[in-house]
Formats: C-alpha cells, structure tokens, sequence
C-alpha cells in the first residue's frame, strides 16, 4: 500500500494529496503528529490562527489485525499550554483511515475573518469533500453523531469540536464517536486541540472507508506469528486479560473495572488526590470506583435484561482485546448515561470535588463530551472553582449546574468552566492551581508517586500522566527484576517511560499494553515483531521514542519554554500530602536531568 | 487488631458487602505475624494477591504486621502489573 497524506487548506478550501515522504515511512501516529508540527508550523504562532495547524494521524498499525491496534493521534499547538501537543484516542476513525492508505491528514490555514459558515472535512478512498455544515453547529455532540450517521449511512469515524471548540475555548477536546455511535466521548482531549479545529471553522471530520483494505504487513508470516503470540500474551495476562476465566469468574482487571479499577488501589496507596489536591485518599472513592460501575452494570442487567444498556468489557476500538471501556447506565431505566466513565474522569469529576455520588460524576462526564470538553481539565477547573468558593466542595448538582453554563453563549461562569484549571484559577485568586505548562495535572498526587511528578514536570505535554506512566514501575520492581525504585534515579525512570510512551503512542497500540508488555516477555517480543514484520525493518524503541521527544522538546525550546517551566506548583513542595505526609521533594537538577544534554 | 480492607471477590469474606461501601474486615492482631502468614489466616492464597497495601505502603510476604495497621487486600488482576506468584518489594516511598 502507497500510503498518502491529505493537506487541507481551510483558507481557500481546497485539499491536494501528497505521497508520503521517504523519510516519513516508518512514522505514525504521534511520531507524525510531532514531527509534522515540530517541521511545519511556527512555535511562535498564534495557537488560534492561519499559522497553527492541526495533524491528523492512525497509529503504525491502525486498520490492521493486530490486537488493541486502532488508535488515533491528533497534534498541534496547544492553545492551553502554548507548546506542542499530541493526543490520542480510540474509536473508529483511526482503523477507517489506515484502511484508505491515510497515514496523515493537515488542516492548516483558516478562513477569512468574519467567516460565518462551519464546515465539514468528508474523506472516502481517493477523494475529499469541504462541505459547508452550518446545521452542525452549535448543536450537543450526542445529537451530532446521530445526524451525522443519518447523513452518512455509511457508519463513519467521527471526529471534531464541540460547542466548546467551535467558541475556541482553552479547553475544548477533539471528540471521537465510539464503535456504536451511541457516544461522542472517545476524546482527544487534553491540550485544547478542539478549539484549533474550531479556529479553523472545521466541526467535523468524516472518514468512510468503504472500497479500502486492512495494510498488508511486508512480511505476513512473521506479522501474523508475532500478533498471535502478542494476542495469547495480553488475554492470559490478569490486568489486560479475557473478561472470564475458565470457571467463569471475572478475570481481567482492565475488562471488568475498566481503568476506574485504579480508584480504589490509589486511594489504599495514599496517592490518590482529593479535595483540589489537600489529601491523598477520599472516604466515598468505593461509590464512584470501577467496582461500583460493575455491580451497578450487573444489577441493571439482572433487573431491565435486554433492555439494559450498560456495558463493562467494551471495546473502544475494533480489535481491542483489552476492552476496558465501560457505559454506566441510569440506576433507574438501564439505558446508557455515559461511556466511557474512566478512572481519570472518576477521579476529576469526582474525588477531586469530592463528589462521591456516581451518577452526579457520570452526568459530569456526560455534559464534557457533549459540549467538547477534556474531562480531567473539566474537573481541575471545578476544583478551581470550588477553591475559590463559587461551588461547595462535594457539591455534584452544583458543578452540573456550573457546567451546564456553557451551553448558554451568554454565560461567563460557562466560558470560565470551559476555560482551564489556570485560566480559571488566575482570574478567581486562587494560589492552589496543580497544573504545569497551563495543563492540569492528572489523577496520581506527586508527593508520595515522585517520579510521576518528574514527568508531569519534564514531559513536553504539560501535566500528562500517559507521557510517561511510571506509577507501576515505581510502586513494583521493573519487569524482570526485583528492584528497590529507590536505586534508580527518578530522572532515568522518567525519561526511560516517556521515551517508550512516545513509541506506543507512534504504534496505534493502547498505552495499556504496556501493563502486560513490561510484564511479559512474551508480550514484548510479540508487541515488537509485530511492528518490525509491519514495517520490514527492525525498530530500535528507545531510539524511536527519544526522536519523538527530540523533535517535541526542540518545538517547545523554540517556542520559548525552558528549564523553568518544568516544574511543579509550589504547594506541591511545601504541603506535605496525609496520610503519607511527604512533599515533592526531587530536587530542580534531578528533575532537569531528564533532558539535559537532549 | 488489623483493620483489613477487602476489594474485588475478597469481599465476599464479609457478608452483606457490596462494591459501593468499604468492605471491613477487623481481624485480632498476632503477634510476629507477617503478611504471608495474616493471608493464610484468613484461608487466601498468596498466589491470588494483587496490589496489597499496609498503612498505604506496598506490601510483601515477609512484611510484619502491626497491630492497628491497615491492611488492604486486592486480588490479582486488580494491580498496577501482574506478579502472579508474590508481592514486590516495598518502597517506602509509594
């Protein structure tokens, strides 16, 4: 297959499709993304404008038969934290665009200012349509999809922005729509990408695949060993595995408690952030855990049958084994109120306010991937704002209200919910703001998890615990060993894990293979054939990683940020965290080894 | 006594529990007792053992218990990466 990249020009509406480069052939998904950015567009540009562009890409592997494979990236310049940005998510889109031979897809330019009309980006095998959709605008995502696929029978990947986007809200994510369509909420979300689609007046992006084929690896044979030795791997193992064991008892961490199966464990291990960062456990995190969503699942399926919609095992993108995604349902009708309710968005929408009520935190969810907005910053803004007394802590009917201010265009509480965790947190006084680079940190505390907080402090994201999840690594012995973490340097651990994040994130691959690759060297050897046998070449991972990271710090040097701007917020050094009662207390030159000399 | 927090199928060691409320075990404390011997106590199989914390550290076999410590007891599939056969070494700092 000729793989091709399709350039979109928002200013004159056209499109032109380019052979991929020779030197682009092993790249994909974020190792596009942040090559393409880091090449093409100015790091001194207005995020907002003619000059920034927004990158499409499906992992290496999208579209093939490869387990857990389908993942999309979508780069830019972050409006939310001013430096380069990729973020990556599952449904449909990224499989549809690996089948057409896409390996990438530019927007770039915007339409004159004054521009009133929206429009649409269609894309079907050989050809590209920049339909103007002004009947999409304005309108909530879950109603969106439902149009779209009644425009497009076709069944298509959806992405874009929502309202949020379409007002080029700080925080606006780019929506996804899940394998169903009964959902808009597999997100691109961090970073405020949706609003960079939005300054380009683009909602949405349309790709019907039908007339493509799956990419052919160029060597099947060993492609075809190595994803079935991946596949056996990640279902015999306990955290990625089959939904039942041979008894038919629940098995698989992931498939039975979805990510959420981590509110629990992190709140027993004191590092799980309550109250705006105060604390590290919540007394409620059991009602709004990955437990609970699989005994509510059960109960409503017991009590409604078939009519039941909720959903533990579900798959976010076709082919994924893992299938951690969820769909919480009304306690009292069965049918679908959100999916997916992940452990980030438990944690920001729930422990994080203190909210310890599941439907409250699922309607949260909800109203986030109706307007366009990232959940995690979503729920760090409410914090903000509960900081600052404008919501009661625990107060989950008070933040649906909030958050539902932003459907009302007239609503400054709504374009300040909208707006950020800093943004937000800037204009009320507030001093406690966790968040680096403009981003909000994410659901790990770094005072007893210190070198998450190198890499919410180093990586060229902002606070991002995927950069580089070090978590497993810290709290267990790297794979194969029994390793006291306390030996390696908090620097190597963090620049060894972002450097094999970034990988993943360029592969289509899940970054929650990674529980089972790390674990398994079967898993691994699998994982890498794989990608070698895809590609006819053996890749070197921790080579192939740091380039990514080389061209994203290089964007970001350039775009003015320095050693300066990874670090932490000060009352993360200065509050020490119970039950635990540490601080973060790696020190600046330990934290700026990660990268010197890169 | 160990205030033991029981998660997953380990609940069921607690009659009435559900996901949505903690799940308390009080057990009597013993003196000497290490973590392997307080699993075997209750009939669990070490084998079976996720993530386990004691006062919000991580626990292994060998880990002593204390009285008034708070154990936390995960089966396995609910863990940061599978160790199918023991508990990894505890780092003071989680």
């Amino acid at each position: 297959m000729a793989y091709k990249i399709l350039r979109v020009n928002m200013s004159d509406l056209s499109h032109k499709w380019e052979d991929l480069p020779a030197e682009y052939e092993t790249l994909a998904g974020r190792a596009l993304t942040s090559t393409i950015v880091s090449k093409e567009v100015d790091p001194m540009c207005h995020p907002l404008r003619e000059f920034n562009k927004i990158v499409i890409s499906p992992g290496l592997l999208a579209g093939t038969s490869a387990p857990s494979s389908g993942r999309l990236s979508v780069g830019g310049k972050s409006p939310l934290t001013g430096g380069i940005k990729e973020a990556n998510a599952g449904g449909i889109t990224a499989g549809k665009l690996g089948c057409l031979g896409i390996r990438g897809v530019i927007i770039e330019g915007m339409p004159p200012a004054g521009t009133s009309d929206w429009y649409s980006i269609i894309i079907q095998k050989d050809k590209c349509e920049i339909k103007k959709t002004n009947e999409y605008a304005n309108m909530g995502l879950y109603d969106l999809i439902t149009k779209i696929w009644q425009d497009y029978p076709s069944k298509p990947g959806i992405i874009g922005c929502g309202i949020a986007g379409q007002r080029l809200s700080p925080n606006a994510g780019v929506f996804g729509n899940n394998v169903e369509n009964t959902d808009p909420g597999r997100y691109a979300g961090r970073g405020g990408l949706g609003g960079v689609l939005g300054s380009k007046r683009v909602i949405s992006v349309i790709t019907d695949d039908t007339g493509g084929e799956p990419p052919q690896p160029k060597d099947k044979e060993k492609f075809e060993e190595g994803r079935k030795m991946f596949t056996k791997a990640l279902t015999a193992h306990p955290v990625t595995g089959k939904l039942k064991d041979d008894d038919g008892n629940p098995y698989g961490g992931l498939s039975n408690y979805g990510t959420n199966v981590l509110m629990n464990i992190l709140n027993e291990a004191g590092g799980l952030p309550t109250k705006n960062f105060r604390s590290g456990r919540f007394e409620n995190a059991a009602k709004i855990s990955g437990e609970a969503v699989h005994e509510l699942v059960d109960k409503t399926k017991e009590k409604f049958g078939d009519a039941a919609e909720g959903r533990y095992g579900h798959a976010c993108h076709p082919g994924c084994v893992m299938m951690c995604s969820n769909v919480v349902p009304y306690e009292n009708t069965g049918k679908h109120q959100v999916g997916p309710l992940e452990y980030e968005s438990a944690w920001a929408l729930g422990t994080n306010l203190t909210i310890g009520d599941l439907h409250d935190v699922a309607e949260l969810n909800r109203i986030c991937n109706d307007v366009g907005l990232d959940t995690i910053e979503a729920g760090g803004t409410l914090g903000v704002l509960m900081e600052a007394g404008l919501i009661a802590f625990g107060d989950g009917k008070g933040a649906i209200a909030a958050l539902k201010e932003i459907y009302n265009d007239n609503s400054a509480l709504g374009r300040l919910c909208a707006s950020g965790a800093t943004n937000a947190g800037k204009v009320l006084g507030v001093s406690r703001i966790p968040s680096v680079k403009g981003q909000s940190l994410p659901a790990y505390d770094p005072r007893p998890i210190r070198g998450i907080g190198v890499t919410y402090a180093t990586t060229p994201m902002g606070a991002d615990h995927t950069a580089g999840y070090t978590i497993a690594a810290e709290i267990l012995g790297i794979k194969g060993e029994v390793t006291d973490p306390r030996i390696l340097e908090k620097a190597d651990l963090s620049r060894t894990f972002q450097a094999t994040t970034a990988f993943i994130d360029a592969t289509g691959y899940c970054l929650f293979i990674a529980f089972c690759v790390l674990d398994d060297d079967n898993g691994m050897a699998g994982m890498a054939q794989t990608i070698n046998a895809f590609l006819g070449k053996e890749i070197d991972i921790g080579a192939y990683g740091m380039a990514i990271l080389k061209a994203e710090l290089d964007f970001n040097r350039r775009a003015g940020f320095t050693e300066k701007d990874d670090r932490l917020p000060e009352f993360f050094l200065k509050e020490p965290l119970p039950p635990h009662d540490v601080t973060f207390d790696v020190a600046d030159d330990e934290v700026d080894k990660v990268y010197k000399g890169v | 006594m160990i205030e033991t927090r029981l998660y997953g199928k380990f609940r069921s060691l607690v009659s009435n529990s559900c996901a949505t409320e903690e799940t308390i075990l009080m057990c009597d404390y013993k003196e000497g007792e290490t973590f392997e011997m307080f699993v075997k106590r209750l009939d669990l199989d070490v084998n079976d053992m996720g993530n386990c914390f004691i006062n919000g550290k991580l626990a292994n076999n060998y880990t002593a218990i204390y009285n008034g410590d708070r154990v936390a007891l995960f089966p396995i599939g609910m863990q940061f990466f599978a160790n199918v056969s023991h508990i990894q070494r505890l780092n003071e700092h989680v």
